[in-house]
Parts: structure tokens; sequence; C-alpha cells
């Protein structure tokens, strides 16, 4: 199974550089094309044919899973794309750090097997944030629909955590803005451990996440281990057909420079 | 090596015409090459002759000829005016026909069919290939058909000329084949081919022999193409054919109507079939023709242009009524028909994001609609930006900033700590350039995403030998599976200092084994406190 992955990507591979020698021709170009293609050939080769515009997408795993990781992997290149990419993060629990140069088409932790891309023109990966008080579901809602209204984004990520849900009633009318608009939908979502796929409604397709436990990245530096980074499990879903595949992630060890040459001055303490 | 066939039916716009007038069949008639003027505003006098029936022929009507010519040699002459669109109409549908016989088929000029011949020795052979195609071609009114096959398009093309109903090149044997045969028929300008027969070049296979350097040289582009066709090198290959895509609907009424809202509401249902046919094919109307019929008369027919292509019903329905309610109808009717008689494939780009620190920039109303709403509604921190900040603190090594202020800040750079707006004045620009200098870009990001906690859940910890081993968190134990060596960071002293050990773990419940989790475990050193800070999903 693995030789015929590696086969796909080499074809992916091979596609892209006739893409560059003759343009228009070998790859489908995302950004006018119904399916957004994820530069992972099994998403985009296999039962799915990537994202679809103009429908639902269910992200869904457990708290700890990998999925952001591989959503995060995506962004970038769809930002290296020239494609725009909104996401909801409705309880405020990304870090401005992992997301900075996600619109350079640059985003740590990246799946092996993708295809690597060339950012010529970026995209936009705009976030909406503090949404407090209250309301926050319905405020999280409204934005997803005046987002989708909007008609600037090509994908739009709703990040629902473990709380919220989508029911019947908003997924009829979320689908409703999404007939008349060109974005797709991705429904972030935390599953707990004991929930048997619970999954939304409405949706076209589903990527379920998990670690696998059997395969884990470790990293050993100078005093020991400096990174842990599992595999993680994939099961694709989509019109009753389903498909496993296993993500083998690869990112170095972070490291932290000092690259402004200003150095603060200490001389004036904060009282 | 490919085997490609050659159909070809003679005089096939005449045959067209016969078939659509079977009377035409025993009368001697010529086509007037006319095209551009409707038939009833040909002028005779200047029309000349395009193609004649064998009828015409024989009463030695000749192509070329004027129309007053013909008609003076042969005095019961009728004529009818090219219809080019209906002879691509009806070579779509023998092109059709012919998938039957091999996959890829394509049709060249009228009455001249391409298809592949390749692999057919173990179907029965050429032979039976050429005895099918000139069988299935009689059924639909061609009986005259000619067959050539070869190795390449020119010389099938060539083939098919022949005497006999069909002729068989063996292969490799394309050369050989066209050698003795006259230079009329490579479609060379007059000029060249009689400066060639001038030359005593008369055959192509003393085309074949001049060397191409001196052919170049001597005649141009156009010989060499013409010996490439003789020596074999022709791209000429039949293809898949792709069929036509047809978006209609019709209605018909028992009764007549002629009220607008009843003709409306007929219109709606109309549209939303033709959203559904063309959404499913993924395409949009550029522009439609309507037309009402009343028993089977039409009286109204009107084409309407799109501004721009559509497949929404309804914003179809409001410019059909539009249409209808400027040109009224004139009478009642009992059906209509809605044809997309132009359409294109939907695109789905979405509008350019471009932020302007300018408010008062061009900016397009769509996008300042969303911006204002998003500023009215939820404030202006609720739609950000990631900029990386440059801190060693992961906490402050990249900040949200709005998106009327991004472009100033990245504009700016930032070593201003004198900026007078808040986020500006707390951030550092990072140096790219000196980062991808010394480890390249890909240290410009590293690691799995955060999910950030918002009050660091605090958790007890168990040591082994000196060593993590469980921690209480969620009220459960999780034993530590992995774990690496601890990130000591320490800093902003000036501001709200901190002294922290960063410890990424792989945790797993002691007694629900199988479900890990990747977790940012911290000991603040400070308030001596352990704690997690995060998961990593």
């Amino acid at each position: 199974m693995p030789q015929f992955y590696m086969n796909q990507q080499s074809v992916t591979l091979l596609k892209e550089q006739f893409e560059q020698l003759f343009p228009g021709k070998w790859l489908v170009d995302s950004r006018t094309h119904k399916n957004i293609q994820t530069g992972i050939p099994e998403i985009d080769f296999g039962i799915l044919h990537g994202i679809s515009r103009k429908r639902i997408t269910e992200w869904s795993g457990t708290f700890s899973s990998g999925k952001t990781s591989v959503l995060r992997a995506i962004v970038a290149r769809w930002c290296a794309a020239n494609m725009q990419v909104v996401y909801i993060d409705t309880f405020d629990r990304l870090r401005a750090s992992d997301w900075a140069f996600v619109e350079s088409g640059y985003s740590g932790a990246v799946p092996l097997n993708m295809v690597p891309s060339t950012v010529e023109e970026p995209g936009r990966f705009w976030v909406v944030r503090n949404l407090k008080g209250p309301k926050i579901e319905h405020d999280a809602l409204w934005s997803v629909e005046q987002l989708i209204r909007s008609g600037m984004f090509d994908i739009l990520i709703f990040d629902l955590g473990g709380n919220l849900s989508i029911s019947s009633k908003i997924a009829a009318r979320l689908q409703r803005s999404l007939e008349k608009s060109r974005t797709a939908l991705i429904l972030l979502k935390d599953e707990d451990f004991e929930s048997n796929a619970n999954s939304s409604w409405g949706c076209h397709s589903r990527f379920s996440f998990g670690w696998s436990s059997s395969s884990i990245h470790c990293e050993i530096g100078l005093s020991g281990l400096v990174s842990i980074i599992p595999s993680i499990k994939t099961e694709m879903w989509k019109e009753g057909m389903t498909k496993n595949i296993e993500v083998n992630i690869q990112s170095h060890v972070s490291n932290c420079l000092f690259t402004h040459p200003q150095i603060p001055d200490r001389r004036t303490p904060k009282a | 090596m490919s085997r490609i066939a050659c159909l070809r039916i003679p005089k096939f716009q005449i045959v067209v015409h016969q078939k659509r007038e079977p009377e035409l069949k025993k009368k001697a008639f010529v086509l007037l090459a006319d095209e551009q003027k409707p038939a009833d505003k040909v002028n005779l006098s200047r029309a000349r002759v395009f193609m004649c029936s064998d009828s015409a022929s024989k009463k030695y009507v000749v192509a070329g000829m004027k129309w007053t010519e013909a008609r003076a040699t042969c005095a019961n002459l009728t004529w009818r005016q090219c219809d080019v669109k209906s002879y691509r109409e009806e070579q779509k549908n023998i092109v059709n026909e012919l998938v039957v016989c091999s996959p890829r088929v394509s049709a060249r000029e009228p009455g001249i069919f391409l298809l592949d011949a390749e692999g057919l020795q173990r179907l029965g052979g050429e032979g039976k290939l050429c005895r099918d195609l000139l069988k299935l071609v009689s059924k639909f009114g061609y009986t005259n058909g000619q067959i050539g096959v070869a190795d390449s398009a020119f010389a099938a093309m060539v083939a098919s000329r022949s005497k006999n109903r069909w002729h068989i090149v063996p292969p490799g044997r394309d050369l050989e084949f066209l050698k003795p045969l006259s230079i009329s028929h490579l479609s060379l300008d007059i000029d060249l081919q009689d400066v060639f027969i001038d030359l005593g070049i008369k055959s192509m296979g003393h085309l074949a022999q001049i060397p191409a350097d001196n052919m170049a040289e001597r005649f141009g582009s156009a010989a060499v193409n013409a010996q490439q066709l003789v020596l074999g090198f022709d791209k000429v290959q039949p293809s898949v054919p792709v069929r036509d895509k047809k978006f209609d609907a019709s209605v018909e009424i028992d009764g007549p109507i002629e009220s607008l809202n009843q003709t409306v509401f007929l219109l709606k249902s109309m549209l939303d079939h033709l959203q559904r046919q063309l959404q499913h094919e993924g395409y949009c109307a550029e522009e439609l023709l309507i037309q009402f019929f009343n028993d089977d008369e039409l009286f109204y027919e009107r084409p309407v242009k799109l501004v721009r292509p559509s497949s929404s019903s309804t914003f179809l329905l409001q410019v059909l009524r539009l249409t209808i309610e400027a040109h009224p109808l004139s009478r009642e009717f009992t059906s209509i028909k809605l044809t997309v008689t132009r359409f294109c494939k939907e695109l789905f780009e979405q509008t350019k994001t471009e932020v302007d620190p300018d408010l008062n920039a061009n900016t397009s109303e769509q996008q300042t609609n969303l911006l204002q709403k998003f500023l009215t509604r939820l404030g202006e921190n609720s739609l950000v930006r990631a900029i990386a900040n440059d801190q060693h603190s992961p906490d402050v090594a990249g900040i949200w900033v709005p998106v009327f202020q991004t472009n100033q800040v990245v504009a700016k750079a930032v070593p201003s700590l004198n900026a007078d707006n808040n986020v500006v004045k707390n951030s550092v620009a990072v140096d790219t350039n000196y980062i991808e200098s010394k480890i390249g870009k890909r240290g410009l990001a590293s690691g799995l995403v955060l999910k950030q906690i918002p009050n660091a859940v605090p958790v007890f910890v168990e040591f082994n030998n000196g060593a993590l081993h469980a921690i209480a968190y969620q009220g459960k134990w999780h034993q530590i599976v992995k774990i690496t060596t601890s990130e000591c960071l320490s800093g902003l002293w000036w501001d709200d200092q901190f002294q922290k050990s960063y410890y990424v773990a792989l945790i797993e419940p002691k007694y629900e084994p199988g479900v890990c989790t990747l977790v940012l475990l911290v000991r603040d050193h400070m308030r001596k406190t352990w704690s997690i800070e995060g998961i990593y999903d």
C-alpha cells in the first residue's frame, strides 16, 4: 500500500512539473474549479476529489488528534495558490505564532506525502476571534453566514470545539447560503473519546482523525528527546464510501532565534 | 505505428440536401456559394456554383460556373444555398454514430472522417472495419462512401480517393503507396504547384527525394510541410468525440395563455429545471433564447444576452420578465420553449481581498460592507491576521492584528516601539531573511498546532526515579508515554517576568489505554506550579 501512495505522489509531482512547462493542461486550478485540491494525493484523487465548494465538509477528531495540524498545512498550500481562507476561532484557542507564516506558504509540520508548492501571489488568511459574551454561538453562526455571503473567501473553517453542534435547521440555512456562493465550508469539530462518530447534519464529506499509537516519530537532540510527532490516522467518508489512510508528519525542531538586532533597554525596568 | 482509417463521403453537402428534401434526388441541382446572405436575398446574377449534383454534372454543369451560365447549360436546373451549419450538425451526428466502430473519431472537412484503426487484428481485421463502416453510413443515406486505411491520416485520405470502395495500404508502406501519385493530392498553393511541375517534380516520390534543407531554402515552409506529409510525419490523429451539451426546457399548455403572471409562473418552473441541469453539469448560461408558439406556429422569438454568466433561476427569471415587459407578446400562446444558446463553465474564483489601511481607498463595496458589519457588531478586534513577533517566548512570538491595521504593521516593519497603536507598539518585526539565510525557510515555522487552554489547567505530577512519570489531569491519572527534554525560557523581566520550563508530553489515561493526547506541560518556576497550557492538535 505505501508503494501505491508513493506512485500517486510521484504522478502528482510529475503533473506539477509538466504544468510548469505547459500551463493549464496538467493540473486543475483550484481557484476556478469546483473541487479544491489539498496537495495530499489520497484526498485529491481518492473518493473525494478534494474539498467541494458550496458544500459542508466535516473535519473531526478527538481534542488532540492532529486534525488542525493537517488542516494548517493544507491552508498554507491554499494560501500559496492565492486562495482566500478565513478561520472562525470560536473559543480563541489558536496561537498567533503557529499561523504567522501560513500566508507565505509555511506551516511547520507538513504531511510527508504532500506535494510541495511554490508561492507566486499569496492569498489571505484571516481569523475571526474575540467572540465573547453569552451569545457566542449566535455571533459565530452570524459570522459564518456573513463570510459565506460576502463571496470573498474560497474556504471557511468554522471551529465548533467540543460544545457547539450544527442542527438540521442551521445546516439547511448554511447550505442555502453556500448554494449562492462559491465557498467551501469546513466544520472543525472536537469529538469526545467515547462518542461514536456523531456527525453533523448536512455534511457532504467527512474526515475523522486520530493519532496512530503504533507509529511515533521522535527526534533525539544533544540532551535527549526534543520532539514527538505521532502519525495521524484518517478516515475519509463520502456518500457511504470510506477510505482509511495514515498521514506521516514531518517537522524540524523549533529553533528560537533572536533576529532583531536591537537589544531591549534593561536600564528602565517597569516599576 | 498507428493505423488510421479515413471515411470519405463524396459530395457530402449535396447528399445532406437530398436527405432533407428527397425530391431533389431526381433533379439536377446546384449549391450556390453566397452563404453570407439569407436564401431570399441571394443575388443570382453574381452567385457562383459551389457544388453540383450528379444529374447536373451529367448536363455539363461544373463548380465555379456563374449561376446564369449554369442555367443556360441546363434549363431545368434548381439551386439551394450552402448551409454550413446543417453540414456541421450532420457531421456531428455521423461522428456520434461512428463511435460504435472505433472509440476515436474526428470530423475533418465536410464529408471526411478519421477513425482509429489500431488493434483490429483479432477483431476481423481492417477489411471488416471498412465493411462495417460502409454498412453503417449506408443506413443513414450515405451510400457512396469510400474508405482508405494507412499509417498516417494524409495517406489514408489519399487512399480513400481510390476507385474501389476501400483501399488498405499495408503497414509501413505509405511512402511506396504515395510515391507514384501526383502532387495535386497535396493541398499546395497553385503557384507553388506550378513551380514544381515546371521543375519536373510531378509525383510525391519526386518531392520526397529532395533534401529537406534545400526544400526549406528554396520553396519555404509550405513545401517542407508537404514533404513531411509524404514522408509520413502527419500529426493529425482522430480523437475521442465530445458530445454536445444541450440545455433547454419546453412546456405545452392545454389552453391558451396571455397574462404576464401566468407566463412568469411557467417560466419559473422551466428555469428551475434549467438551473438544475446547468448546476449538475457545472455550467452557467450566457445567452437564452425564448420562443412562444401558438399551435406549432412560432410567433415570438427573442435572444436574451446576459451581462454576466449565471445559473441562478431567480436572476434569469427577472431578466426574462423584463424582456417580456419590454417587448410584450402580441397574442396568446399554447407552448413555450426556453433554450440556453450560449453557456460557459462555471467559474469559482472569488473576489480579491486587499485591505488598504486607508479607509477611503478604493476597495470593493462588498468588502467594505463585510468589514463594516464586523466592526459594528463584533468590534475592531474580531477580524484579525497573525503577524510574527520577534520574541523567544511562544506565547508572544506572534500577535493578532486587526485586518485594518495589518498593512500598517507590515509597512512600518516595526522597529518603532514608539508607534501610536497599542498592538504595533508591542511587536518586533521578524527578520525573515536572517532566518532563511541561517537555517532555511523551514525555520520560520515548526511543530504541530497548539490549541491554547484559556486558563492553564493546574496538574499534579508524579515522579519516578527523578523523572516525570504521570500527571493527574481532568480527574484522571495519565501515564506519560513520551516526554521531551525541557525547554527553559525566561525573560520579559522588565515587563512581566517569567521563568518556565516547557515539555511536550504524550500522555495516555492509565485505565483507558490507546487514547493518546499530546500536551504542552509547563513548570512555572516562579509560582512553583505544574500546568497544561495547551493541547497539540
